[in-house]
Parts: C-alpha cells; structure tokens; sequence
C-alpha cells in the first residue's frame, strides 16, 4: 500500500507543471483563444522537445518510456493551468498504437511535430461503418481534429466495432470546426469511403476508452485543485461587511466539501490511472471514477463560482476557464449517469464484484 | 500510488476473519441480540473479549515492551474491520484509544494495574465526558472532583456515557479548578472511576437506533488520587489527544462493505420469479452505492497508510470522518431503496430481508454526524488547517 508519489514521478510534476504554468498564463490563453485555434504550439514543441507528448511510449519506439500512472498525473497538471495542447488525446493515441502494435504508424506519429485525434463515441448516431477497408459516416465533436496528423475512430462493420487510424489529409474526409465550451477546438468528420487502417477489435475500442476517461478523470482532478486554490486565496482577501468573506461559516463550510470532493477525486483518479498502468481493463472503477469526476467537477465549480459573486464571471478574471474545463470533461467521453448506468450493467453481470 | 493490502496483511485479514466466525458461537450471537442494543456485557460477551485477550488479539498496534504485538496502524485497520463485520461489540475505545492515553498519561500504579487487564480483555471503559450543558462544547463541563488528602470527591452528573452500566471504569472529565485563571478548558482534570465506587449511579437512555447509553450520576464519588490520568487541570491534554485517537478508530466502512455484499447477492436472486439488478434504476443505485464505498475504502486505507507514515494531518482525518458520515448516509438510504418496503421491517419480523440488519443502520448513522466531534467544527478544520482559510469567529 502506497498512497505518495515517488521522487520520479514528484520531478515529473513539477517539471510538466512549471512548463505549462510558463506558456499558459491568462493574456497568451487569451491570443490563442482569439486566434481561431486553442492550440499552443510554442508549447507543444517545448513538451515534445521534453518528452511529454511520447511519455507512455517505449524507448526503443522513440519514446520516454513512462507508465499511464506517470501520463495521468501530467494530465493533472494540464488540468491545473488549463494548458492549451492535445496531449491527453494525442499521448493515449500513441499508446493505442503502440498498444495495437502498428509500429510503422507509431513511430511516424512520435516524430511528427502535429498531434493525433482520438474518439471512442459510438453514441447518438456518431456510428461509423467499414466495408472493404473503407470508412463511412459522421461523428461529431471529436476533440482536436482540427489540424490533427490523423483519427483514431471506431466504425462497425457486420454488426462489430473496430478501431480504425483514418488519415487526416484525404478527399474522401470532411472537416467542420467546431468549438468546444472550454474554446478547444472540436471537429465534426464526416467520411465518404475514407481510407483507414484496422487497428484492432472491439476490446483494443474498450481499451482506448477506458484510458481516455481515466486521462479525464486526472485533467478533472487538476482543474478542481486549482479551483479550489484560486477560491481560497480570494476568500482569504475578499471583504465584505467588513470582515475576510473567509470567516463566514457558511461559506468556510461550503470551502471544506470542495476540498473533501477533491481529495476524493485525486485518490479516484490515482487510483484507477495505477490500475490501468498494471491491467488491461478496470471498467468498474474506470465508470465509477468518470461518475465522481462528473459530480466533484459540477458541485465544485457551482461552489467556486458562487462564493466569487460577479467577479467569477468577468472574464479578465482566470476562474471562468475552469468552468468551462470542467463542464467539458464532465461531457466528455461519457457523463456521470451514463456512467452510472453502464457501471450498474457491469454489476448486473459480474454478482461477485464487492466493493474492495 | 497502489491500494492494495500486502500478502501478509491479506492472510491476516483471512485469519481473522477465521477467528471472528468461531468466536461467534450461536449462543453469544444470541446473547448480543438479546441484550439491548448488541452493546455487549452479558457473560458470553466477557468471556468472548477475554478469549481474544488471551489468544493476543487485543493491542494488535501496541509497541511490544506494553504487551501488544507492535503491528503498524493498517493491521489494526484489518483488525477493525474484521472485528466489526463479524457484528461483535468489541470496546474499541478501551484498547484503542484510552489504553495508549493510560500508557501515555497514566500513573505508574494505573498503568501497571490496568494495561495488562485492557490488553486481557478484563476490562472495559465507558467515557464520561458528554453533560446536558456540555456537548460539542466540552469546556463548558460541570461535574467537580475536589482533593481530599489522597483522595478525589467527586459530584455531578453526565448523559450518553454509553456502556456506562456494565463498565468496570468510567474515563470522566471533571473540573478541579473554579478561578478565572483556570477558566473552561484550563481547569478540567481527567480521572478513571471504578464503577463499583459508593456514590455512582446510572439510568437508561434508550436511542432511535436500539441503543442503550446512560445518565451517569456523582453523589460525592471517592476515588484514589492516582487515579488522576495526566496532571491535575491538564485533563485538557489528555482529552484531545484520546479523542484524536478516537477519530481515527471512528470511521470504518468494515459494516458498510457487509452489507453491500449481502445486498449485492439479494439482488442478484430471484424474488416472484425474477431479478432485481434487471431492474435499471436498481442497477443505478448499485452503480451509486459502489462509487461512494469504493471511495470511502480508498480514502480510509489512506488514512491507515498516512498514520503509519506520520503523514495524517488533523485536516484530512477530519475530512474522511465528514466523508464517511456523508457516504453512509446516502449508501444506507439507497440500498433500503433497493430491498423495497420490506426493508422498514424491523429485525424478528417474518420475511425481513439482511435480518434487519439495514433498519438498524440507518438509523444508527446520524450519531456520526456528531459524535466525535461534530461536522460543522471538522469542517472548520479542513477549511482552516486545509485550505488555510481565516478562522471562523465564535461568539
Ligand atoms: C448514541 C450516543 C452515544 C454517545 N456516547 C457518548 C459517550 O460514550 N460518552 C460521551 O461523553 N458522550 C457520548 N455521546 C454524546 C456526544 O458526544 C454528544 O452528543 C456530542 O458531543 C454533541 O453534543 P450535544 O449532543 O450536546 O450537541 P451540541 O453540542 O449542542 O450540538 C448540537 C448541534 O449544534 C451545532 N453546533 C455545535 N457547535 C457548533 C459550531 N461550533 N459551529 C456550528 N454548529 C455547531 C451542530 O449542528 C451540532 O450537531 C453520545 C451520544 C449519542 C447519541
């Protein structure tokens, strides 16, 4: 039992940190914003230059080399600066294809200067299908296609989900921008018989999707830290009636369940992220995570937002970023009840899952 | 980071578990049930408590030099849980809590008479700290001891000093000081009780949960001088650091993962030909009620783990016991939901699903709203000592 961190994995924290903090301050968050695309690409040059965009990739495939345990505790730390880079959607990619074993691909996309995309939805119509190695349909909000190398993307083919890496730059591939309500850019892909390569079946799609709402989970995990640290401080300055607006009770007891959801959101996430480092699959707790991570997300932020009063909503002033990070997360891949719902469908099936 | 128990502390969770379903012979089950609120102190229960104290089970944590086995804070953990899922009222507190505080604060006589017995499982000690002025507000306290040449007399009256009518001692908060100098908590002394004193008295207080705890009542109460536990008008000392292990003894999801495992497997039975778990709004709860226990597991283990590192801060073990009432609150609630009306049928009736085992629960769980310390002050400690807020001010 060990619920620290070890010195290595302390270093990595502070360095990925340190480096977001540095690029992602409020004025170049803002530019980027402006520009069309919330992407830092000064950044991402520096964190690949460094080795957290390959960080769950083997050395010997050009890579760092560190487990998922170490890639989710750097998501904490994008999640902490609402950092401007794909690297939870593009690292978990790169370990899905290395996972799959398409090395050519893999070691194309390590040395690549762009970023990968992945989806998992199969949700509402987002349903593509294969036939003859050619892909067709529609899905939507898929995070950071926009300039993305190329997709990861489930399709169906005879009734069975496969996962495909569809290349970006190709006629038969349609592109819409959207925007996410965290101002990250999104992509609706709509493919007309597109070119794709199989990456593997429906349980390497399960194994892409359970890291990327682990992945989630930690992103949501920073975003709450950070929430919470920037409330406390304007709590602790704030004045009104005459006194620090901290020392109200009502609003010091509201402060101390945002710090209790957070605590149990970090062990979650810590948690699940260690057993997905040492298994293939960990659906319950991955659901269960993804269902905490929804409600500490919401219940936070409502929390954080309220005791700012209006200055929480003037947007020179950094909370509202963390909003809308965390409402994003809350949707993304899968929402609290439809976690809910899929983890009590794994419980109907599996009688012997105690809780510990 | 890794939760899961070593190979060892599995096995010892497994003998243990061996050891508890032995222990609870048919007749002493029946014993507990028939004694109000399965608080023990029926002969079968001593018996039992010294059957574990001379098998070695009592002071697991103890240091080796004091009698006990010297294990680390997440075999107690183990011990705990075992202990409480097996539905034996072992008296935590004695061995837990006061016994560290008698070793820590305690005379050489006290020491040498009563830490072999607590460690045998001769004795049990209720806490008499709780008076009808004096509740989260322990300072407020009333009840006096005076010094009379080797002696302590002692007058006053306290409420919900539970197992208070069949404990060998009582662990009393007194004031032993009346000037402004030691005013509320400066003039307070803590003094062990033999119940069997001339002058000591108890009533019932039966609870909403089936419960039994007391009024105890001083009618000038003589107690030998070296009975004092600390120094005289530093009971304040040793108060704060038994109720710190109180805490820590305080919240464990042992009886929670209990029952959701017995109600794990009732809904996965047929009742009228079919299965509630098909049932989606049945497979939420379960989903919800595994969340929220996985959760508490998590951060209880972590609570062990921090304590064994030195690492727990009065802030977090604050948080987990907010957590854990919280968690048992709403956890309890669903799985009655689950089990449906018949849930509400109290234990003996026909056809009560868990032996009624969730009615008493649920009706148990507010006491850790405010027992040990109640939430809105824990909550003031995670905001201030967590999160460094401004100190709420009193009035
Ligand atoms: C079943 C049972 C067993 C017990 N066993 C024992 C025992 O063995 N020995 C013993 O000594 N006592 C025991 N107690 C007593 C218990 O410790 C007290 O009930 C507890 O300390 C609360 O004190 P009180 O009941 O006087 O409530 P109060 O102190 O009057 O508190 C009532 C409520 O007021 C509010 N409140 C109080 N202080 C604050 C604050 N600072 N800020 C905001 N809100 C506040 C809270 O909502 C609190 O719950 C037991 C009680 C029960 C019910």
């Amino acid at each position: 039992m060990d619920f620290g961190l070890q010195e290595t994995e302390r270093e990595l924290c502070e360095l990925a940190e340190s480096m977001l903090r540095d690029f992602s301050t409020p004025e170049r968050l803002l530019k980027l914003e402006e520009s069309g695309l919330r992407v830092d690409r000064e950044l991402w040059a520096a964190l690949k230059e460094a080795g957290i965009t390959t960080i769950g990739v083997e050395p010997e495939h050009g890579g760092t080399g560190l487990g998922f345990g170490e890639a989710c505790l750097v998501f904490e730390q994008v999640g902490k600066t609402v950092a401007a880079v794909p690297l939870l959607i593009h690292d978990i990619a790169l370990q899905t294809l290395q996972r799959a074993g398409t090395l050519e691909a893999l070691h194309r996309f390590v040395a690549a200067d762009g970023w990968l995309a992945a989806s998992a939805r199969t949700d509402r119509g987002n349903s593509l299908c294969e036939a003859n190695g050619r892909v067709t349909g529609t899905v939507s909000a898929v995070p950071y296609a926009p300039e993305a190398e190329a997709y990861l993307l489930p399709a169906r083919a005879d009734g069975s989900w496969s996962l495909y890496l569809v290349p970006a730059e190709q006629q038969s591939v349609r592109l819409e921008g959207q925007l996410g309500t965290d101002k990250s850019p999104m992509g609706r892909l709509t493919l007309d018989r597109a070119q794709a390569s199989r990456l593997g079946d429906a349980t390497l799609l399960e194994w892409l999707r359970q890291r990327l709402i682990a992945g989630c989970c930690a992103i949501q995990s920073g975003v709450v830290e950070e929430t919470i640290k920037l409330t406390t401080a304007f709590v602790s300055e704030h004045e009104v009636f005459g006194v620090k607006e901290g020392s109200f009770q009502a609003v010091s007891q509201r402060m101390a369940d945002t710090c209790i959801d957070s605590m149990t959101l970090q062990l979650m996430s810590r948690h699940v992220a260690s057993l997905l480092a040492a298994q293939d699959d960990a659906v319950a707790d991955v659901l269960a995570a993804k269902l905490l991570a929804g409600d500490v997300g919401h219940r936070v932020l409502a929390s954080c937002q309220h005791v700012h009063g209006g200055i929480g909503h003037d947007r020179s002033y950094p909370l509202w970023r963390y909003a809308v990070a965390a409402k994003q997360i809350e949707l993304a891949v899968t929402s609290s009840s439809e976690a809910t719902a899929a983890l009590g469908n794994v419980i109907a099936a599996q009688p012997d899952l105690v809780a510990l | 980071m890794q939760a899961a128990f070593t190979a060892e502390q599995e096995e010892l969770r497994q003998s243990l578990r061996r050891y508890m379903a032995a222990l609870m012979t048919p007749e002493l089950k029946s014993e507990l049930i028939n004694t109000y609120g399965n608080e023990g102190g029926g002969p079968l229960f001593r018996q039992a408590l010294r059957q574990m104290g001379s098998d070695g089970l009592i002071g697991l944590g103890w240091p080796v030099d004091l009698g006990g086995k010297g294990h680390g804070p997440i075999e107690q953990y183990i011990f705990i849980e075992e202990v409480t899922r097996a539905g034996f009222p072992f008296p935590y507190l004695t061995s837990e809590s006061m016994g560290p505080a008698i070793a820590e604060f305690g005379s050489p006589e006290v020491r040498k008479d009563l830490l072999p017995k607590i460690l045998g499982g001769e004795v049990v000690i209720a806490i008499g700290y709780t008076e009808p002025g004096a509740g989260t507000d322990l300072a407020a306290l009333k009840t006096r001891a005076e010094r009379q040449g080797d002696e302590y007399v002692i007058n006053g009256a306290k409420v919900f000093t539970s197992l208070g009518h069949f404990a060998d001692y009582i662990w009393l908060a007194v004031r032993t000081a009346h000037d402004a100098q030691h005013a509320r908590h400066k003039g307070l002394s803590l003094i062990l009780v033999p119940t069997n004193s001339p002058g000591f008295s108890h009533a019932p207080i039966y609870t909403v949960a089936d419960g039994h705890t007391n009024q105890t009542f001083y009618d000038n109460v003589r107690v030998p001088a070296r009975n004092l536990i600390g120094q005289e008008n530093g009971g304040w000392a040793v108060i704060t650091s038994q109720l710190n292990r109180e805490r820590l003894t305080l919240m464990n999801p042992g009886i929670a993962n209990l029952v959701y495992s017995q109600v794990l497997e009732y809904v996965h039975e047929r009742h009228g030909g079919t299965r509630l778990i098909d049932q989606p709004w049945v497979q939420m709860n379960m989903a919800r009620i595994y969340t929220a226990l996985k959760t508490l597991n998590l951060a209880c283990r972590k609570q062990a783990w921090g304590i064994a590192q030195g690492t727990l801060t009065a802030a977090e073990a604050s948080a987990i016991k907010i957590l854990g009432y919280e968690t048992f609150l709403s956890v309890f609630r669903q799985m009655l939901e689950v089990l449906g009306p018949d849930a509400t049928l109290r234990r003996g009736s026909p056809g009560v699903p868990l032996e009624g085992m969730l009615d008493v629960l649920y009706r148990t769980v507010p006491v850790y709203g405010f027992a040990g310390g109640t939430n809105e002050v824990m909550r003031d400690m995670v905001a201030q000592m967590g999160l460094g807020l401004p100190r709420v001010k009193r009035a």
